[in-house]
């Protein structure tokens, strides 16, 4: 599988957590069912359809959605390869009826759908690259082709061609719930955008909303440097900071600065503790007041502590018994442990089991 | 003291990456103050989606292994999502230490719709929501009243000792030390992912924190609320 699958190579990275949050989002488009057949297309090419769609795909599978990603782009498909699949046969062979590579005239559904890597993940390739896409996209048998996949799938997601060259995507929005726009920053036009939108308004398509793909990271910027997960110990981290302080001057004035900063910031917070004892000593003046008042404005008044849970009876035992649920779970969770009861993730869990057996012997 | 949030279990998340590594951390948390541990690592739907069952075999084993150095307890820091209270109710994802707190954490970078809902649903389950490090997400660094609004659906907060020292950057270190200040922190968990990493400074977070806010209310944060927990006790 290509890097570029991040949702699944590196699940706690912010760009996996970015597609997490557009999944819930299509998840909560309608009160009903939400999204249940997706496409993604954008103005011209190269502005990030199919990893965004290829990322979503996978982060819904995540979600124990059965998935399946069609490439409607048979003029430049790549989801085959970023998925390791077979590129034919695939759309164009189900939708034209042609078999290439059997020479047959029959052709099943089957056949072109391929499992991928990710559990609950399939997809169909385009398939042979066709003279004349945007008729095939045309055929009514397109229409039949999203209803069978809507049966057999939770979700659907269709890679589609770029919406302003041709029209094969917006050939394809007419059929699916909702059409996601995949933008990169300062390289679409806003009138491009426009036209695109209208194009698929026009044909009776459902425009969800717009992913603004490709954004500059200012990481640099004191303060806003990305910190996630500690994937390096905070020992690392010193070390690579000592190293950063050879660097340049530059950075080391950077430092100071940020110094000046901090000290400038700890006093405010101690004039406003001070306001509010002041208050209480009628001494006051104006400016503390609105502070005390903005202050009180904003606060809640409940402490965490004063946080109010008398509608529940103090006698309730707070012990988890899984209460009002009769699942598997619970019935497994009063027996007695066993290393053989292990249900799921096994292989990675009787490893460390084994593991810590061997340093039990050693010790 | 009380640990109600680590990554100390091998390999089952992006926490310790074997168990030698695990077993550099107990040690190194034991000299740091703790007596017990809430072992928390993450729960993601489809990603690190150890169950609780399986969770409670691997700590019972290697508590095992640890003999009575320090206690550990199950748990887990779950990824919000819409459907959380079921997977707590089905008894999938465990609560911290078999009690009725449950510990998530929300996006770092983006706002979460459903964050009200999520809360008024879980306390309309019984559960009591405890939102992990509020100062390292992003829309509370914009605006801290979203941290007050949590508290005001009726979550608890939880913040890093990292934080207090900087490890997050400064914004973070800025809400942090504004909602100590302001008393809005319920429990300090150090999030330990590594050996050598905070487990080796909290001495120097404590001795800062301190300074701050006095001796007692450290000792309410690190000692008496999360003891709630492993009581089983309301919080109020």
């Amino acid at each position: 599988m290509k890097k570029e699958i991040i949702t699944s190579t590196d699940p706690k990275s912010p760009v996996s957590e970015v597609f997490r949050t557009l999944r819930t989002n299509l998840q909560y488009l309608n009160k009903k069912n939400g999204a249940q057949t997706i496409l993604l297309t954008s103005t011209l090419q190269g502005e990030g359809k199919s990893f965004v769609a290829a990322n979503l795909a996978v982060t819904f599978a995540q979600a124990r959605k059965k998935t399946i990603i069609v490439d409607t782009d048979m003029r430049k498909p790549r989801q085959h390869k970023l998925f390791n699949s077979d590129m034919y046969p695939g759309l164009s062979n189900y939708l034209a009826g042609i078999n290439i590579s059997r020479g047959s005239h029959k052709i099943n559904l089957k056949e072109c759908i391929y499992k991928t890597k990710i559990t609950n993940l399939y997809i169909l390739p385009a398939g042979n690259i066709p003279p004349n896409p945007s008729e095939l996209l045309q055929s009514e048998k397109l229409g039949q082709l999203v209803k069978i996949l809507k049966n057999e799938y939770d979700v659907v997601i269709f890679d589609g061609a770029p919406c302003l060259l041709v029209t094969d995507a917006s050939l394809v929005s007419r059929l699916v719930d909702a059409t996601v726009l995949v933008i990169s920053q300062g390289k679409t036009k806003a009138d491009d955008l426009r036209e695109v939108k209208n194009r698929i308004r026009r044909v009776g398509g459902r425009v969800a909303g717009v992913v603004l793909n490709r954004i500059k990271i200012s990481g640099k910027r004191y303060g806003e440097k990305y910190y996630y997960y500690s994937s390096d110990s905070l020992k690392d981290k010193t070390r690579r900071k000592n190293e950063a302080e050879e660097d340049t001057d530059n950075k080391v004035e950077r430092k100071r600065k940020s110094k000046l900063e901090y000290k400038g910031f700890t006093p405010k917070f101690d004039e406003m503790d001070n306001g509010e004892i002041k208050n209480n000593n009628s001494k006051n003046s104006k400016e503390d007041k609105f502070i005390n008042e903005e202050n009180k404005k904003r606060e809640p008044n409940k402490r965490y502590k004063e946080y109010n849970r008398a509608e529940y009876k103090k006698n309730n035992s707070l012990e988890d018994n899984n209460r009002n649920v009769n699942n598997k779970y619970t019935e497994s969770n009063s027996e007695q442990l066993n290393a053989n009861d292990i249900a799921s993730g096994s292989d990675k869990i009787k490893k460390i089991l084994d593991d810590i057996e061997k340093m039990k012997e050693e010790k | 003291m009380i640990d109600i949030h680590s990554h100390l279990l091998p390999t089952i998340d992006d926490g310790a990456r074997s168990l030698q590594e695990t077993i550099d951390m107990v040690k190194e948390a034991k000299s740091a103050g703790f007596t017990d541990i809430v072992t928390t690592s993450h729960y993601i739907d489809g990603q690190f989606d150890v169950n609780k069952n399986d969770r409670k075999i691997l700590i019972s084993k290697l508590q095992e292994l640890l003999d009575d150095e320090i206690k550990l307890h199950n748990g887990a820091e779950a990824y919000v999502t819409p459907e959380l209270v079921s997977l707590y109710q089905k008894g999938i994802i465990p609560t911290l230490a078999d009690s009725r707190y449950v510990l998530f954490e929300l996006p770092m970078n983006s706002d979460v719709l459903y964050l009200d809902r999520v809360i008024s649903e879980l306390i309309n389950y019984d559960y009591i929501p405890i939102i992990a490090h509020p100062e390292r997400y992003k829309i509370v660094q914009k605006d801290i009243n979203k941290a007050y609004n949590m508290i005001e659906k009726g979550a608890l907060l939880q913040c890093n000792f990292s934080s207090f020292i900087g490890h997050y950057g400064h914004e973070a270190q800025k809400v942090a030390v504004k909602l100590l200040k302001k008393d809005k922190i319920a429990f300090l968990g150090s999030d330990a992912h590594r050996s050598e990493g905070v487990y080796t400074r909290i001495e120097e977070v404590l001795t800062k924190l301190e300074k701050t806010v006095g001796y007692e209310k450290i000792e309410e944060i690190t000692v008496s609320n999360p003891q709630k927990i492993l009581d089983k006790e309301y919080f109020d």
